[in-house]
């Protein structure tokens, strides 16, 4: 069966009314410039002899041919894509890490000065625990202020300890004494 | 013909982004492939950092970890002069945050420097100052600044630093390697704005840590009593030492005159010298403690024999020497109690100068002891060919040889010890952080060296208490410790005569308590005291009692003697001064007052603090205690001797091995302080019975 084509579209008027009537936008007057010179060339041609032509159409029903794929080729586009994937999986992961690296270290940065803050006021407190333990001080405070004197000898009382003390009492052996 | 146009673009468009593309792809390959090494090091010179690490001097410790000298930073303001646009104006603002002057700051910035700096080691309020202006050309730079916190508390041990922080004297000085650490520089790496997110840990060597065999308390109480020594006796100069005669540990050394190491620059070189170990003075007859030693470890000599000491004067090799005091016949015992020079003369020629000269040598004079400090001297001891013809006399009353004090302590301490010369240490241990550092050289501990025989020690220990009960030293006898000692009276030489000077002496007394088991070795020394009498059991002495009798209870030793029934007087102050002084307000206390230090400062006759009120006498009555004397048999020596000094009985240990005999009788019933004989020898052999 055969069928014959014939231009049945709008004339040239009514294209150039029609294109006329389109707002003059950039976008939009580029292509109906393109069309126009289309509807132009589509008249000129109209102008000469008429041509028909002929197609043949043949029905070909070929749904039940199955593409054959080669096992091989699907194990390597698997291949192929699981290594892809693995791949892009790394960049995202090497890049996350970067960023994350760098995130960190300004993190860390962050607690190493509070770090060496803290490091600072505590050599400051200890500076100052030594200067109030100051023997002197202590001396001065204790007779000026609060009336304290050396006891005398038989103030001093030794402390005998029970036979079971004995123990105890050898882990305090004289700081100095060698035995 | 459209088509054919539309395709042309389309490849035109096509080739200009393949083309595009190619050519970034181009530039990156060059990029990454031939520039890669250049933008990498502009990268790295933008983004990378090296900042200074200056090293923090290690903490000084004392044996109980109370710290002496630390570091804590600080900032320093500097200025980089082409930075600052206007330098009157910068100058004029920084004078007043410095606290200098405006043409300081500009003679400064003015001088032609591209660095230099305004002020070191601010105090934080004018560091905080400087950086609330925020002058452009103006940084402050951290450094460490050194501190003493107990001030002049053992200064000529610690020693001092300069504004680099390098020692210059002390343990500071002779470690200074160790515990100044090293500079370090690190690598940082800063983002656009300069913030740093990443730097790299410092991994040079900090300072280390020094923990000495100083304690502070007994440090303090050796500055305390000397100090009022001096100021009673206005001596111009003196030295404390307290060494442990069982290891050779100083456990203080104090001088006069003393000085800040917080302010060392301002004190004087004479302040700054630390007499203990660079002093040489003639010992005097604290020195006739070696002739006696060296003449007993010969078997030359008895505690009973008796010499005659000519009547104070003898003639040696044309030369007549006289006596401080006339004597007749004294016994070797009594020679030492006395302080007998022809005695000591007369026993030293019984010596010979050959075996004397080898015994002066190994008690350690005339060599460095090879304590951990600087400058030490080796003491001056004439070799023996340049001995003369009455050399020997001299020497063994003390004359004609120089000594440092820790040598004359040293040799004391071996003595005390039964014989063992240790070297004198003021160096416990290195720490780095928690662990402990061996020390290696000439600091590490030697073992000690025998000297004498212990019969010979034990014999001399046993002399040197007399001289404390019945001799020249009666002022350092203890309340409930035996103590044993030395006095030296040593005439110095006038400079305008070149003769020994009556007027100026070094007074001492060197001496050790308990006499059994010795804890502490004590030297006195106090150069030209005024007044009279001025010699060493007059001045000295005194000193070494009030020393002893505070440490021993704070050492921890038992007495081995009872206390003697006193008056107590209660704790009574004239406080008119302190009644209104609350507890509260502790900052008023004047920190630069000398404490009173158990009423030694001198106070004129007359001067005297009135009374309000009298003040409250108790009489304490001696308690004394009987005591029952426990079974000894079978028991060490040293058992023995721990329990007779726990239960405050006086041991008399004679033999060796184990105890078999002893006296009193176990269950005997005995005041403190009585004398309990021990004797050991081989235990007697038990046969089993058969059964």
């Amino acid at each position: 069966m055969a069928t014959a084509y014939q231009w049945s579209g709008p004339s040239s008027e009514e294209i150039l009314d029609g294109v006329a009537a389109r707002k003059p936008e950039m976008m939009r007057a580029r292509a109906a410039s393109r069309f126009a010179n289309q509807a132009v060339a589509a008249i000129n041609r109209r102008k000469k002899p008429v041509m028909v032509e002929f197609c043949t159409v043949k029905r070909i029903d070929n749904s039940r041919l199955v593409r054959r794929v080669e096992p091989v080729k699907m194990r390597h586009l698997y291949k192929t894509v699981a290594l892809g994937s693995i791949i892009a999986a790394f960049c995202m992961l090497y890049v996350y890490q970067h960023f994350r690296c760098i995130d960190l270290g300004f993190q860390l940065e962050d607690l190493k000065a509070k770090t060496q803050q803290a490091q600072k006021l505590n050599g400051t407190l200890k500076l100052e625990i030594a200067y109030l333990r100051d023997p002197h001080r202590i001396d001065v405070i204790a007779r000026r202020q609060l009336g304290l004197t050396q006891p005398t000898a038989d103030q001093l009382r030794e402390y005998m300890s029970s036979a079971g003390v004995e123990v105890a009492a050898v882990q305090f052996t004289r700081p100095n004494h060698v035995p | 013909m459209e088509q054919e146009k539309v395709h042309l673009r389309l490849l035109l468009l096509a080739g200009f982004v393949l083309f595009w593309m190619s050519a970034i792809f181009a530039r990156v390959a060059y990029l990454q492939l031939f520039l890669h090494s250049e933008y990498m090091s502009r990268a790295s010179r933008q983004q990378r950092h090296t900042i200074d690490i200056y090293p923090k001097r290690g903490v000084i410790y004392d044996r109980n970890m109370h710290p002496l000298a630390m570091s804590v930073p600080v900032q320093s303001a500097f200025a980089v002069p082409a930075e600052v646009k206007d330098r009157a104006m910068a100058a004029h603002l920084l004078a007043g945050a410095l606290g200098m002057t405006a043409d300081e700051i500009r003679d400064k910035m003015d001088s032609g420097s591209t660095f230099v700096w305004l002020k070191r080691k601010l105090p934080p309020a004018k560091s905080e100052a400087v950086e609330s202006l925020n002058l452009k050309g103006i940084y402050l730079q951290e450094e460490n600044q050194r501190y003493y916190p107990k001030r002049e508390l053992a200064a000529h041990v610690l020693g001092f630093v300069d504004v680099d922080e390098k020692g210059l004297g002390g343990i500071e000085r002779e470690y200074d390697n160790l515990i100044r650490g090293k500079d370090e520089k690190v690598a940082v790496m800063t983002d656009a704005r300069q913030h740093v997110f990443d730097a790299g840990e410092a991994q040079s060597d900090r300072g280390i840590n020094v923990v000495l065999t100083l304690d502070e308390k007994i440090q303090y109480v050796a500055e305390r009593e000397l100090e009022a020594a001096i100021a009673k006796t206005h001596a111009p100069a003196g030295t404390v030492i307290v060494q442990d005669p069982n290891t050779g540990a100083i456990l203080a050394l104090a001088n006069w005159p003393k000085f800040n190491p917080n302010a060392a620059s301002s004190a004087s070189t004479e302040a700054r010298t630390d007499r203990a170990i660079s002093n040489i003075y003639e010992p005097g007859s604290t020195f006739k403690l070696v002739t006696l030693s060296a003449a007993f470890d010969q078997n030359l000599i008895r505690a009973d024999e008796i010499f005659n000491c000519e009547n104070g004067a003898v003639t040696v090799a044309g030369h007549l020497i006289h006596d401080h005091k006339k004597y007749g016949m004294l016994t070797v015992a009594d020679i030492l109690a006395n302080s007998s020079d022809v005695g000591a003369i007369k026993i030293a020629l019984r010596l010979g100068s050959p075996k004397f000269y080898d015994y002066i040598r190994a008690f350690g004079f005339g060599t460095p002891s090879g304590v951990d400090l600087p400058s030490e001297s080796r003491g001056l001891v004439n070799a023996l060919e340049h001995w003369g013809s009455y050399s020997i006399a001299s020497v063994s009353m003390g004359q004609e040889v120089g000594v440092t004090p820790l040598q004359m302590i040293t040799a004391v301490s071996a003595i005390a010890n039964g014989g063992l010369l240790y070297k004198p240490h003021v160096v416990e241990q290195m720490r780095r952080g928690d662990a402990d550092l061996l020390l290696e050289g000439p600091s590490a501990l030697a073992e000690p060296k025998r000297i004498i025989r212990p019969e010979t020690a034990a014999m001399m220990r046993h002399l040197m208490e007399g001289v404390i009960l019945h001799g020249t030293g009666k002022k350092a006898r203890l309340d409930g410790w035996t103590a044993a000692g030395k006095t030296g009276t040593a005439q110095k030489i006038d400079p305008d005569t070149g003769k020994y000077s009556r007027s100026n002496v070094i007074a001492s007394f060197t001496g050790f308590a308990p006499i059994n088991n010795p804890a502490v070795t004590i030297l006195v020394s106090l150069d030209s005291p005024g007044g009279y009498p001025h010699g060493g059991g007059d001045v000295a002495a005194p000193v070494f009692q009030k020393i002893a009798d505070q440490i021993l209870p704070y050492l921890d030793v038992p007495r081995d003697i009872p206390v003697s029934p006193q008056l107590v007087q209660a704790a009574y102050r004239q406080r008119a001064e302190t009644e209104d002084t609350s507890l509260d307000d502790l900052s008023t206390v004047d920190f630069n007052a000398s404490p009173d230090a158990s009423e030694a400062v001198a106070k004129p006759e007359g001067e005297m603090p009135q009374l309000q009120q009298p003040p409250e006498v108790v009489m304490s009555a001696d308690e004394g205690g009987d005591i029952v004397v426990p079974d000894f048999a079978g028991r060490t020596m040293r058992e023995v001797g721990e329990k007779c000094m726990r239960l405050g009985l006086n041991p008399v240990l004679v033999g060796t091995n184990l105890a078999i005999q002893q006296s009193p009788e176990p269950g005997t019933r005995v005041r403190r302080g009585t004398k309990v004989m021990v004797e050991f020898g081989d235990p007697p052999v038990r046969l089993r019975k058969s059964k």
